[in-house]
């Protein structure tokens, strides 16, 4: 298994799929808090045009460039995930590397898994290294803050991003096209937030995976507090690793 | 003894029959050609030995132990597998693709290093082996392959057209590579270059439309499967009323009249008695006063048994066909 990693590992980095992760993450870790100081002036100068803009101006402080920060990685994030992870194992069924790798003497499951954590590795390193330069530079750019909140909606983000992976994952490797995989990751990405519309304002939809990305202004602004997401979290989770597994399992018997 | 066997397996893709019944016997320590055109099911018959395909019926022993989709991992282990279009993990260097599969086979540690070198060297890898595989040529691949096939010493080599992607000297190379590593491992390979078969097997495998032809040692098949050839030149087309006569002969199996108006034919010979066609063939066109410039036995070779057995299984395809056909109306 460790061999297949530090493979997949050394793979995601040199054809620039890791990298491309990370970078994603720290470009808007670097965008959202430089926005959320100078977003007031440039609207200020822009209200002595219009009058009366200046009383609808929003204020803008730590948890708005926080708060984006964090929707940007659960949207665009999430989709740069996607097309990352769609060809982790079509691409190579695709191109007979699945089959050259399986007639070695490796399990069918630990290159499945391999996968989906070389991935995930890279999901967390995107989280940490962009996460600390968000929270570093908005700390610069206003002052001191709390940043309790923001440390656990890293991880709610992280275990969100999870399913997401999972999701595209299984999908690369049950599909013979990496499109398609990615359609699926894509489709799910919208329909994970059905549950919101359907039961939004209900104390069940708390027990939603989507609970993780959609409520994090609540957890940052101090609203609510971190056990608020562990439902979710604890069933985003399992909810991953059972579709990864299930994911390993069909693949045993897959033809290559 | 068997080392792969083979027995009623068939294959079927969307409705279409690629492999149909096949039963094969691979002995230990030989050099086995599996022949057949394109699309013959050579490629299906590999990858359902290799575990990448699951046959729809039959079943197969690879070294005593049942072949499945996903093959066990220590059968893996005694087997080295080249596919026909072999692809590596493309941003791994050949070094590294070679200390991948050393790793993955569970060797010792500490000769990695010199047996790495030592095959990629063999294969003339060593300058490129710090260089990436996407950037490999066919040919690289196909030899860095082999390297990784031949790596863990395995008992077993399945080798899917081996030497297609090779240049003459490389081909010459890995067919002598092959003779010599039959003293360890049995190896079945697939071709359709029936010369390269002929240099170096000893046992034949012909498949065609997913149907075993025929299966023998080579000695055996060239022995029962060839009969004598005379070639004949004559200064004009002879008529086909001559040619007619001499196919009527005892001696004379078959007439080949050769294309339309060429003064050129084939009598193969009757077995047993070709002594008798070399003796009155020629007295014969003399006497219908027929010039010959040249008269010639032809050696049989393997590709002209191959041909011909395809000719025939073609044939008897159609009439089976046709007699289905009639059965049904």
């Amino acid at each position: 298994m460790l061999l297949l990693l530090s493979k997949d590992l050394r793979q995601a980095w040199r054809t620039f799929r890791l990298p491309a992760l990370v970078l994603t993450g720290v470009f808007f870790a670097l965008l959202e808090p430089l926005t959320a100081k100078f977003m007031p002036e440039i609207l200020a100068y822009m209200a002595k045009e219009l009058e009366g803009l200046a009383e609808i101006l929003p204020q803008m402080g730590p948890l708005e460039a926080l708060t984006s920060f964090c929707g940007d990685l659960t949207q665009i994030g999430a989709l740069v995930l996607i097309a990352i992870a769609m060809g982790a194992v079509a691409l190579e069924r695709e191109r007979g590397i699945a089959a050259w790798v399986l007639t070695r003497p490796i399990s069918r499951s630990a290159y499945f898994w391999s996968k989906y954590l070389a991935l995930l590795i890279g999901v967390a390193v995107t989280l940490i290294v962009s996460g600390a330069l968000a929270l570093a530079y908005t700390a610069t750019l206003f002052g001191p803050f709390p940043v309790g909140g923001a440390l656990w909606g890293l991880l709610f983000i992280g275990i969100f991003l999870m399913l997401i992976l999972a999701v595209t994952v299984t999908a690369s490797s049950l599909l013979r096209s990496q499109l398609a995989a990615g359609g699926v990751g894509i489709a799910f990405l919208f329909i994970i937030f059905v549950p919101q519309l359907l039961l939004g304002g209900t104390a069940v939809v708390r027990y939603f995976p989507h609970t993780l990305a959609g409520h994090l202004s609540g957890l940052l602004s101090g609203m609510l507090e971190w056990t608020y997401f562990l439902p979710a979290a604890l069933i985003t989770a399992a909810l991953a690793n059972l579709l990864v597994a299930a994911g390993a399992f069909f693949f045993q018997k897959a033809e290559l | 003894m068997s080392v792969l066997s083979v027995k009623g397996l068939s294959k079927d893709y969307r409705g279409h029959r690629a492999l149909d019944n096949l039963n094969l016997e691979v002995p230990r320590g030989s050099v086995f050609g599996f022949l057949g055109p394109n699309g013959s099911g050579k490629t299906t018959t590999i990858k359902i030995l290799t575990g990448l395909l699951q046959a729809t019926a039959g079943s197969a022993t690879i070294l005593d132990c049942p072949v499945a989709i996903n093959l066990d991992r220590a059968l893996k282990r005694r087997i080295g597998y080249l596919p026909e279009e072999v692809n590596f993990p493309e941003a791994l260097s050949g070094f590294e693709v070679m200390e991948f599969v050393y790793r993955g086979a569970g060797l010792p540690a500490a000769g990695a290093r010199s047996e790495i070198v030592r095959l990629l060297d063999h294969f003339n890898l060593l300058d490129a082996s710090r260089r990436r595989c996407a950037s490999y040529s066919r040919g690289m691949k196909q030899r860095l392959g082999l390297a990784c096939a031949l790596l863990h010493r395995p008992e077993l080599l399945i080798l899917d057209e081996p030497v297609s992607a090779l240049d003459p000297e490389g081909r010459r190379e890995v067919l002598e590579l092959m003779v010599t590593s039959r003293a360890h491992a049995t190896v079945f390979f697939s071709s359709h270059v029936l010369a390269d078969v002929e240099r170096v097997c000893d046992q034949v495998a012909v498949l065609n439309q997913g149907r075993l032809v025929v299966q023998a040692p080579l000695a055996e098949l060239l022995r029962s499967y060839t009969f004598p050839k005379y070639r004949v030149t004559v200064r004009q087309a002879p008529p086909p009323e001559l040619l007619a006569e001499i196919g009527r002969r005892p001696w004379a199996r078959q007439v080949d009249p050769g294309p339309d108006g060429a003064a050129v034919f084939t009598v193969e010979a009757a077995p047993e008695i070709s002594g008798r066609l070399e003796e009155e063939l020629l007295p014969l066109l003399i006497q219908e006063n027929q010039v010959v410039t040249s008269f010639q036995r032809e050696q049989p070779n393997l590709e002209q048994i191959f041909l011909d057995l395809l000719k025939k299984h073609h044939q008897n395809g159609t009439k089976e066909e046709a007699g289905n056909a009639a059965s049904l109306k």
